[in-house]
């Protein structure tokens, strides 16, 4: 292949679900067609592509209700690569998986494009084997085929897609009774499963349930990105506005189409219901209403309202960018006369439509880099949102902000306990508004991060030779991981020389040994996403040993509680007896600025982890370390269950987001949890929400007790039953 | 063992303490041809498997048969689990334990009469549910993560149906060989009719002297024979399946018969298909065409290919370089369809506890009620609130039955959704429209279950659940029963009331039942 032409792939997919497909009217928007970048699927026609199994992806097309695997696609095959994919059809499987992975893929996509970095799946939990390579998964598994049931879900333990399929009965009202339904045929389907996936890789914690809003959360991001995506096939968006006239009185198009996701959505019900609905046969948009979240309860109904938020303040922005069109295309009246709209303003209007939701999308995704790591409302995400486009556009020229704010106040999304909304007071603090008094500073933390960043090497020779207090642990444990990370690096480089099966490329190999002295963040978008990974955890190993050496008065001002007082529960590092700190990740951000050059960021998220007992006695006892007597106090108050360990009730987590910047290294933000791990106060709102879960139960038989759900599957199925009706204990 | 004898006015409640289900014997005065007699009402007999209190079902049968003379004049079923008919069907000295007791009227839900369609459309849903779940089992023995569910799934269709998986399994496959084109569902008909719960009742019905009685919420009140004024109030089943049925939501909207059957849907009707034998087989295989299949065994089977490092050319080669890698078989998905087996499961046990028949028995002079729920789960308490009856005393509601209530039998042993929570403002039937003003010193609870047992299982079962007892509690202000405890264990909140010293009074109890005298006057 001539070097520098790197073709795109181009794919073709139902615009909607096969049904919608299917009426007269839709004949324009049957399918549309999807490119995939060249960077992250590389064509090299001469071998097949069977799966389609890429780099990010591996769609495995197993039945297991029928025992039958399925014929799998070969994206080289020339009826694919010249045709622009096989034409969309429901009955062969092979077009299934082309649809799953080329939405898939797209998704990806928007994210690597709104966070500038490699999407990386959530690493394996380590296992006894041993066998796996510090938990990297390359692939996210999709099975097409997998349920009996109107049902997808993101296994987070497989690190799978699943879809199901299912008979439609008497009571379907699109297609005919008898006929089968694919979950993997609806585009919002994929979509919404995807990011599940992917959030689940850049926040691990956030599918603990331990407040009402982080399950939610999940929900209502997936549906978000799945409406926005929606918008960026021009094709489906100017066959829309054309339909509507674009007046901006009935101007509901774009809530009428959304809402035409939600039912494609079905189970979740989560746009449908939050968007608006059809009175008297025209559809409307529902009336905000500020009290609603404080009633709302079950992940899909406080979703529904995030979502209702965030696509108010779209349509507010996008209503204010074709104002003037309006005008223009009026002589000013602003009134356009009877009849269908001119073509070249539907290209307009459509233009426009586009980017005020491409804009959105990449608010909403940039925002999950402003949040805490862990624990994180409604509330924080509104922060967050405000300070990542603040960082961006300081200047609020566009009126985004505002809409945004205006939107989620009008929703009564708000950050708890702030007396004051402005943008001024939504933003996350900088290092020197969270810093607690003048003393603490941050200059000697500055100088051990330029060096991790620059030289991680020299850093890891100042480690070894310092080892001031004999507690040479720290260094022996990061020795070994650093030996480990250099075998995984040097095998994953020879791997992929291997893989190109050519040798001469294997010359320009670069050691693991060499890569340690440069900046490893550089490599994002160069070197192997198997790399990006070690090399994140490597650095985040790196500033484990930096920030264990900074003074308290730092500590404790982005939230960390490094005492060996901590309580007992606290989780104690392996290597010593001082509370332990997960370094979550090191991994940089880099996004357009007003100039168009490129800001840079390090965001480094910090975790501590609790043991969290309901029963506060347990607690007490647990706390000062006396384990026997909390596990007999346990037993003695346990109803249903009795333990023969001690063992959690639930997780108590806190953490903070730094944000770093790239040439100062200073701290520029602390994102950090309202109460620290040692903070009685914070342990006692998780208590709570766990208490609550416990009291309701989730069918007539289960004593409460048993493990709070944590995964998507059950989330799906039980679509809030027995949680916000009326009547329930 | 003596007869029981009414109260001159009111009635004498027993519950019976036989395990973990119900059984009630009600006594009340009746006149017939100007004399005095006795009237007899039996509400449910049955208890789960291995959950006996201490005394045993034959016990309590023989003092049924003291207690009545060996007539009961009306037998009632408030629907078909195990735990509320399997008494009928027991046998004892190669006997049927019930054959020697004669019974005048049986009085069952309108959901078991063969003459009303949306029952018939309820059945057949129903039938095909147990034999999915009977042929999930089968599927799932061998598969140590799919244990628990295994399990419960087991427990629910030996509740559902009295018999094991197996011998529905063993049914439906006799059937198949004596109709071999004969469709699923009447296969399935025919393996549920010799099922042990439908026995039971059918044994009752067949031994109806004076016949048996749908009843409907929606008719008027039904009397007891010879027993003067009385009226006996049906608040459920609802007959709108939307109460009645877990139905997915989009389809519950707006239920509408007309469309079509109350049938499997989407989930539970693909897991039918992929699991019952024989099931249309054309259905049942996979949605697509033959040429795109391949056989699973066709790719395990496959001369392997070494891995050189190249994509893999072939979709065996694909496959099992993927699927059948060994260092990723934790990403296999073999049996993670049949999780939805057990939601299934649950979803009948509901759908089936909602059948209840909720009876509200009114006393003609104080208008005291006295409430049995059966199994009534929150559907059928949701449907009480639309019920009007008019009576020669003008129309009375559900709410006006409920402010009235004196004794509560509390509905499923306690569990969650089956006594709703709630104000006397609310809009829904819930505990808070119990007993208001008068009644309420006199309101009592009884729960039948054996908690002891219900704890000690694999995955303890939270009956009654604590929260709706202490409520009970609360609300009752001690004076509540449960089967596994001798009363007084429960302390009253003031021992020293005279509503207390009231129902001490009235109450008695051995270790066959407790009795309670409700006075009409």
């Amino acid at each position: 292949m001539p070097h520098g032409f790197e073709p795109q792939r181009r794919l073709r997919i139902f615009a909607f679900d096969p049904w919608t497909a299917i009426r007269p009217g839709n004949r324009n928007i049957r399918e549309v067609t999807i490119s995939i970048p060249s960077e992250q699927d590389p064509i090299d026609r001469s071998s097949p592509c069977l799966g389609p199994s890429g780099a990010y992806l591996e769609v495995v097309d197993f039945d297991p209700t029928t025992g039958q695997f399925y014929q799998p696609l070969d994206l080289n095959s020339p009826e694919v690569l010249f045709n622009d994919g096989l034409t969309p059809a429901a009955d062969d499987p092979r077009f299934h998986q082309q649809m799953v992975y080329a939405v898939a893929m797209e998704t990806i996509s928007n994210f690597e494009r709104a966070l500038g970095r490699y999407v990386l799946w959530s690493p394996r939990a380590p296992d006894r084997s041993g066998t796996d390579r510090h938990g990297y998964v390359g692939k996210l598994r999709i099975y097409p085929h997998a349920l009996r049931e109107a049902n997808a879900y993101y296994d987070p333990a497989k690190k799978a897609l699943l879809f199901g399929y299912f008979t439609l009965d008497a009571q379907s009202r699109s297609a005919p009774p008898g006929t089968v339904m694919f979950t993997c045929l609806s585009q919002d389907i994929i979509v919404h499963e995807m990011c599940h996936a992917i959030l689940d890789g850049i926040h691990p914690h956030f599918i603990e349930p331990s407040n009402p809003d982080m399950l939610a959360l999940h929900e209502a991001f997936s549906d978000i990105v799945a409406i926005f995506q929606r918008f960026s096939h021009p094709e489906v968006l100017e066959d829309q506005i054309a339909r509507t006239g674009g007046d901006l009185e009935r101007q509901n198009l774009l809530g009428a189409l959304a809402q035409e996701f939600g039912q494609g959505l079905g189970r979740s019900g989560a746009l449908r219901d939050a968007i608006g609905g059809y009175q008297d046969g025209e559809w409307r948009p529902h009336v905000p209403d500020n009290t609603a979240l404080s009633r709302a309860r079950g992940p899909h109904a406080r979703g529904a309202i995030l979502v209702a938020a965030v696509f108010r303040a779209f349509l507010d922005i996008y209503r204010h960018r074709v104002a003037d069109l309006f005008r223009i295309a009026s002589g000013g009246s602003g009134v356009l006369r009877q009849g269908s709209l001119d073509p070249d303003l539907v290209t307009r209007l459509a233009e426009e439509a586009a980017t005020s939701a491409r804009h959105m999308l990449n608010i909403c995704i940039r925002a999950m880099d402003y949040v805490p790591p862990v624990n994180v409302s409604f509330g924080d995400y509104l922060r967050a949102i405000i300070t990542a486009d603040h960082d961006l556009h300081p200047e609020d020229s566009l009126g985004y902000r505002a809409a945004i704010l205006e939107a989620f106040a009008a929703w009564g999304i708000v950050p708890e306990g702030m007396p004051v909304l402005s943008e001024q007071s939504l933003t996350w603090p900088y290092f020197e508004e969270a810093a607690l008094n003048n003393d603490v500073t941050e200059d000697q933390l500055r100088g051990d991060i330029s060096v991790l960043v620059t030289r991680p090497d020299k850093l890891l020779e100042r480690l070894r030779s310092q080892d001031p207090k004999g507690d040479g642990d720290l260094i022996r444990s990061l020795e070994a991981d650093n030996a480990a990370l250099v075998t995984s690096l040097n095998e994953a480089l020879r791997e992929r020389i291997m893989a190109t099966g050519n040798a001469a490329r294997a010359e320009e190999m670069i050691t693991a040994e060499g890569l340690l002295g440069q900046n490893l963040l550089e490599l994002e978008f160069t070197a192997p996403r198997e790399v990006i990974h070690h090399a994140r955890k490597f650095h985040a190993r790196l500033f484990w040993g930096i920030l264990v050496k900074q003074p308290s008065a730092l500590l404790q001002t982005i939230g960390i509680c490094l005492d060996t007082a901590a309580p007992r529960t606290v989780a104690r590092s392996p290597t010593n007896d001082l509370p332990d700190m997960e370094v979550r990740s090191v991994r940089v951000a880099s996004r357009q600025g007003t100039r168009g050059h490129f800001e840079r960021e390090y965001v480094v998220e910090l975790v501590q982890s609790r043991d969290g007992y309901l029963n506060r006695e347990v607690q007490k006892l647990a706390d000062q370390g006396q384990a026997a007597e909390a596990l007999a106090l346990w037993n003695k108050q346990s109803p249903f269950f009795q333990r023969e360990t001690l063992t959690r009730d639930f997780f108590y987590r806190t953490g903070c987001t730094l944000l770093i910047d790239t040439r100062s290294f200073r701290i520029r933000r602390v994102i950090r949890t309202p109460y620290r791990i040692d903070e009685d106060a914070g342990l006692e709102r998780v208590r709570a929400q766990y208490s609550d879960q416990r009291r309701a139960p989730s069918n007539a038989f289960d004593a409460p007790g048993a493990d709070p759900i944590t995964n998507f599957a059950a989330l799906h199925r039980h679509v809030d039953h027995g949680q916000s009706h009326a009547g329930g204990w | 063992m003596a007869r029981m004898a009414p109260p001159r006015s009111g009635v004498k409640v027993r519950m019976y303490r036989q395990g973990h289900g119900d059984c009630f014997l009600l006594a009340f005065a009746g006149r017939e041809g100007g004399r005095l007699r006795p009237v007899y009402v039996l509400i449910d007999c049955g208890l789960k498997n291995g959950s006996e209190v201490d005394a045993s079902i034959q016990e309590i049968i023989d003092d049924i048969h003291a207690a009545t003379s060996g007539h009961i004049d009306i037998a009632i079923v408030t629907h078909e689990h195990l735990d509320h008919v399997n008494g009928f069907a027991r046998r004892g000295g190669g006997k049927r334990l019930f054959e020697r007791l004669s019974v005048g009227q049986v009085w069952l839900a309108w959901t078991e009469d063969a003459d009303d369609p949306l029952a018939n459309e309820l059945r057949a849903r129903f039938n095909d549910t147990l034999i999915t779940l009977a042929f999930a089992e089968a599927r799932m023995q061998g598969v140590p993560a799919l244990d628990g569910q295994a399990t419960r799934i087991r427990e629910f269709v030996e509740t559902e149906t009295g018999d094991s998986c197996d011998a529905l399994r063993a049914a439906f496959d006799a059937a198949h060989l004596d109709a071999p084109h004969a469709s699923p569902a009447a296969l399935a008909e025919m393996a549920i009719t010799g099922i042990t719960n439908k026995r039971a009742i059918a044994w009752l019905r067949d031994h109806a002297k004076e016949g048996v009685k749908f009843l409907d919420p929606e008719k008027p009140p039904v009397t007891i024979p010879h027993v003067a004024h009385s009226e006996v109030f049906v608040l459920g089943p609802p007959r709108d399946p939307s109460l009645l049925l877990d139905l997915d939501p989009q389809g519950a909207e707006k239920f509408d018969l007309h469309r079509g059957g109350l049938g499997l849907d989407g989930a539970a009707r693909g897991l039918s298909l992929a699991l019952t034998p024989d099931g249309g087989a054309a259905e049942a295989a996979s949605p697509f065409a033959p040429r795109y299949c391949i056989a699973q065994q066709e790719i395990t089977a496959a001369e392997p290919v070494a891995n050189t490092g190249a994509p893999a050319r072939t979709a065996e080669d694909y496959y099992r370089r993927s699927y059948f890698d060994p260092e990723a078989s934790w990403r296999r998905i073999d049996d993670d369809w049949l999780d939805a087996a057990e939601g299934m499961a649950l979803r009948l046990n509901n759908e089936v506890n909602n059948t209840s028949l909720v009876l509200a028995f009114r006393l003609p002079n104080t208008g005291k009620t006295l409430l049995f729920t059966g199994d009534a789960q929150r559907g059928n308490w949701l449907g009480w609130a639309d019920l009007v009856w008019t009576t020669d005393n003008g129309p009375v509601t559900a709410r006006d039955l409920l402010a009235e209530c004196v004794l509560y039998k509390v509905g499923h042993h306690g569990s969650h959704n089956a006594t709703l929570n709630g104000r006397p403002e609310d809009s829904h039937a819930n505990l808070g429209w119990m007993a208001q003003g008068e009644a309420a010193r006199e309101f009592m609870a009884m729960i039948p279950a054996n908690t002891a047992w219900a704890m000690g299982r694999a995955r303890p079962w939270a009956h009654p659940m604590p929260e709706i007892e202490a409520a009970l509690h609360r609300k009752a202000e001690g004076r509540v029963l449960r089967s596994d405890l001798d009363p007084g264990e429960a302390a009253p909140s003031e021992p020293s009331s005279d509503a207390w010293k009231d129902y001490k009074r009235r109450l008695r109890s051995n270790r066959l039942y407790f009795e309670i005298t409700i006075n009409d006057s």
